[in-house]
């Protein structure tokens, strides 16, 4: 018996075999419907649920005289990581209306049609944040590397965070980050980057959340409209404090 | 231990950070979930379940992104012991049966028979073994656990060799 547990090929294939056996032609991605599950819950209970099951705190509804559609709590997140205004983060849903926050049930909320938000351009703008490698098939770099970022579909103040970012040094090996932002890898991606979610938010924005590949957090961009284009007016990678680009010490 | 004793200050950025969660452990939770009841739509409801849970603890989880793993998994576990409680049926002998309809996956070393390879393990063999599908490392599983990097490994390693000794037997 090899004694070398980390360097026992034989039984590392085997562990292979059973995975490949395990997960052959299956899609062990989630659907839509847990993510869609997750969210409701989320929305339904704020501050989580209880030992005994109960609501602590309906905080948005406290907010906004409205039901809030679970469609808007992913927007509410990146919205804030964004250091938007404060009344950026009202989860108003496109295609609702908009309300003035009061804390009594009376008057009656002022209602302002919007317009839908068109989340399909937002996406797909979004997923132009990776570009496929014309001599690599079945390889994805992002959008940036020769240009400054010129190319890409961001927003003026996300091209000078990654400029700062970049002389600073903070995307090499000595300055901690070792990993390209966007791709989160010096190697590129070698898999399709995918849309995890595209979620509309109040705003008109879209936050839009990017698989990057099996051991990288999805890139989560949030899309807005600038002069009738679609960009990412903030980049987050990861959890925490430190998720959005603007973050003194960013995820990487 | 990552669970601080204060909550935090539920804000939208705490929403942020969950979705976060979500997006990066969600693929091993549900490989995980699926490896140990072999159907993808049990699997998704208990994964769904397990962020349901873990949203319900989100704001007194005070762990970085490694912690988040195992404690999200730990979850999952949970989640799964009691849906085979309620059940009382363990569900890899599906997997060769749905195979076994197919042809079966051919391997460099023949055909693997899941039912015979897999139901002879212990629960905890299997949990193990199913862990390590989903794509965990010994020393994540080991948090998981509450045991040693060294200790999953010896257990890993003594799986692996019964399941092999299971095959053999048949071939």
């Amino acid at each position: 018996m090899n004694d070398d547990i980390d360097n026992n090929e034989e039984l590392l294939q085997l562990e292979e075999q059973l995975r490949a056996a395990t997960f052959a032609g299956l899609d062990t991605t989630a659907s839509g419907r847990v993510f869609d599950r997750v969210r409701d819950h989320v929305q339904a209970f704020p501050k989580g649920r209880g030992r005994l099951g109960h609501d602590w705190n309906r905080r948005l509804l406290a907010v906004a005289p409205f039901v809030v559609p679970a469609a808007a709590a992913a927007a509410i997140a990146v919205a804030v990581i964004s250091n938007q205004p404060q009344k950026a983060i009202l989860p108003v849903p496109s295609g609702s209306p908009a309300a003035t926050p009061v804390n009594s049930p009376s008057p009656a909320p002022t209602v302002e049609p919007s317009p839908p938000t068109d989340v399909a351009a937002a996406q797909r703008v979004a997923l132009g944040l990776f570009v496929a490698d014309p001599s690599l098939p079945g390889h994805w770099y992002p959008c940036s590397n020769v240009d400054n970022w010129a190319a890409c579909p961001l927003s003026a103040r996300v091209k000078a965070r990654l400029a700062d970012l970049t002389s600073s040094g903070y995307f090499s090996d000595v300055g901690g980050c070792g990993a390209d932002y966007i791709s989160g890898t010096q190697n590129g991606l070698f898999n399709a980057p995918k849309v995890l979610s595209a979620v509309a938010g109040g705003d008109g924005s879209v936050t839009v959340v990017i698989q990057r590949g099996p051991s990288r957090p999805g890139l989560i961009a949030a899309m807005t409209k600038e002069n009738g284009t679609w960009v990412a007016s903030d980049l987050a990678s990861g959890t925490g404090p430190a998720a959005s680009i603007f973050s003194a010490k960013p995820n990487c | 231990m990552v669970m601080s004793t204060t909550e935090k200050a539920l804000t939208p950025e705490t929403e942020a950070s969950f979705y976060g969660l979500y997006h990066r452990e969600s693929p091993f939770v549900l490989r995980y979930l699926f490896a140990r009841v072999g159907d993808k739509t049990t699997a998704e409801d208990l994964c769904s379940d397990t962020f349901c849970r873990a949203w319900d603890r989100w704001s007194r989880f005070g762990g970085d992104d490694s912690a988040a793993r195992s404690w999200v998994m730990r979850i999952a576990r949970n989640r799964l012991i009691d849906h085979l409680r309620h059940n009382r049926r363990v569900t890899f002998e599906e997997l060769d049966e749905r195979y076994a309809a197919t042809g079966g996956p051919e391997t460099a070393t023949g055909r693997i028979d899941l039912r015979r390879a897999l139901a002879g393990l212990s629960t905890d063999e299997r949990d193990l073994l199913a862990m390590r599908m989903a794509g965990m490392s010994h020393a994540e599983i080991g948090t998981i656990q509450g045991r040693s990097e060294e200790a999953v490994k010896k257990s890993w390693q003594r799986a692996l060799i019964k399941a092999r000794s299971l095959l053999e037997a048949d071939a």
